[in-house]
């Protein structure tokens, strides 16, 4: 009695843990092959000239669940490509930071794709706008970004932009030691609430934080905070492939 | 005797207490309206800049259009005169005006710029591509930086309105600040010839 109970109970778990491991499929943007070479071109480019160029998926302009201040979605690309370049909390390697780009020099590039639109929007921080200008971003999206995403090679495409967006800028002496990590950024293909016992928080499902918790191991739930980073004012270029 | 003394005692401290808080409350208040003041004003400035660069660049587009654009030139020349009515509204100072002809401006801009895309010559020139997209990046720094200009000014209003502020505002001088928003009632009926 008490063995099948057990036995019942480790089942359970079981299926709980091997569900929320399968059950959220999804299929990304950027074949998985290019997210490192973009990665990689992106980490030189800030080691080099201490720019922080982001690439940012949407499957949508509508359904991604990012509000603006009063509280509705955001369904202009413009628009949220600000808002996800000033306001927006993103992972970086050693916690997140709200803005792109570093702090002051306000150096950050925001690569933005809207899937389903077919959208494009280059966003160039404050601080890049005179070695970025409007017409250098859309030439660059012109020459390799449409191109590219024509042929269905989205990855190579995003790779290409990233690396003629960091050609203009000019590099800084020696190193800088706050590079960012994380260039790639892109949400679900499909929003889907989640059941309450796939909602995870840094890779845990909430139920496991809760069970260790409930057993007096200390989880962190929040990271820690890089602070602010660069400011964009809309400056760029916009359109479609 | 002593008793006499303990309570003027206790009522002096009480007194001071109660001019303590309220001189707190006093400065703070002052400080942090005249903040947010200074943030809005700043702010006001940027997009006061990006509405300087709309201006510079409207006569380098018409410039370019004007070789291809043959029987629609009546939207060149709206856009000419609302630039100088802009310019004019700026003059005065007035941000109702100012508002108001930006607006204006900002109703033509888009019609301008349909115009000029239905042209195919015009599109396949590379200093026309090249002009249009610093004009639409102009208009998303406009508004972009407008958003931002109607939020500081937000809070500030909000600072003059609410609790303490609004006891000591108006001595002070302060006076709600004017939000910039694009007139929709100010498009213009198309002209028919």
């Amino acid at each position: 009695m008490r063995v099948t109970t057990l036995t019942a109970v480790v089942f359970i778990l079981a299926f709980i843990v091997i569900s929320t491991c399968i059950f959220p499929v999804t299929a990304y943007f950027i074949e998985s092959e290019w997210v490192k070479e973009i990665d990689d071109a992106a980490l030189e480019v800030d080691i080099n000239t201490s720019a922080e160029i982001v690439v940012f998926v949407v499957p949508s302009l509508v359904g991604h669940g990012i509000k603006n201040k009063q509280g509705n979605e955001i369904d202009d690309i413009v628009e949220l490509g600000v808002y996800i370049f000033n306001e927006a909390e993103l992972e970086t390697f050693d916690g997140s930071q709200i803005g792109i780009g570093k702090p002051r020099k306000d150096n950050g590039v925001l690569v933005l794709i809207a899937v389903e639109e077919q959208q494009w929007r280059i966003e160039v921080g404050y601080g890049l706008e005179g070695d970025i200008t409007d017409v250098e971003s859309n030439r660059i999206a012109q020459d390799y970004l449409v191109p590219l995403f024509e042929q269905g090679n989205y990855g190579e495409g995003l790779y290409y932009t990233v690396v003629a967006l960091g050609n203009e800028i000019p590099s800084v002496n020696g190193t800088t030691p706050l590079v960012r990590g994380y260039y790639v950024y892109e949400t679900e293909e499909v929003y889907v609430p989640e059941p309450w016992w796939a909602v995870s928080y840094y890779g845990l499902p909430l139920w496991l934080i809760i069970l260790l918790a409930s057993l007096g191991i200390f989880v962190p739930v929040y990271g820690s905070k890089r602070g602010r980073g660069g400011r964009s004012g809309g400056g760029g270029s916009t359109g479609k492939w | 005797m002593k008793v006499a003394s303990l309570a003027i005692i206790v009522v002096a401290v009480v007194a001071l207490v109660i001019v303590g808080v309220f001189a707190a409350i006093y400065l703070t208040t002052y400080n942090n309206i005249v903040n947010l003041e200074a943030s809005a004003d700043a702010q006001w400035a940027n997009v006061d800049v990006q509405l300087q660069r709309r201006y510079d660049l409207i006569p380098n587009v018409v410039a370019a259009a004007r070789q291809y654009i043959t029987y629609e030139g009546s939207i060149l020349e709206n856009i000419t005169r609302l630039r100088s009515q802009w310019a004019a509204a700026e003059q005065t100072g007035n941000v109702n005006e100012i508002n108001n002809a930006t607006g204006q401006l900002e109703a033509e801009i888009p019609k301008f710029i349909i115009t000029i895309e239905a042209y195919p010559d015009l599109k396949a020139s590379q200093v026309v591509e090249d002009l249009i997209v610093e004009l639409e990046g102009t208009e998303n720094r406009i508004s972009t930086e407008r958003l931002r200009y109607n939020d500081a000014a937000r809070d500030f209003n909000v600072a003059i309105k609410a609790f303490p502020g609004n006891l000591f505002a108006a001595g002070w001088g302060f006076t709600q600040k004017a939000y910039f928003e694009a007139k929709v009632g100010a498009i213009e009926p198309p002209q028919v010839p």
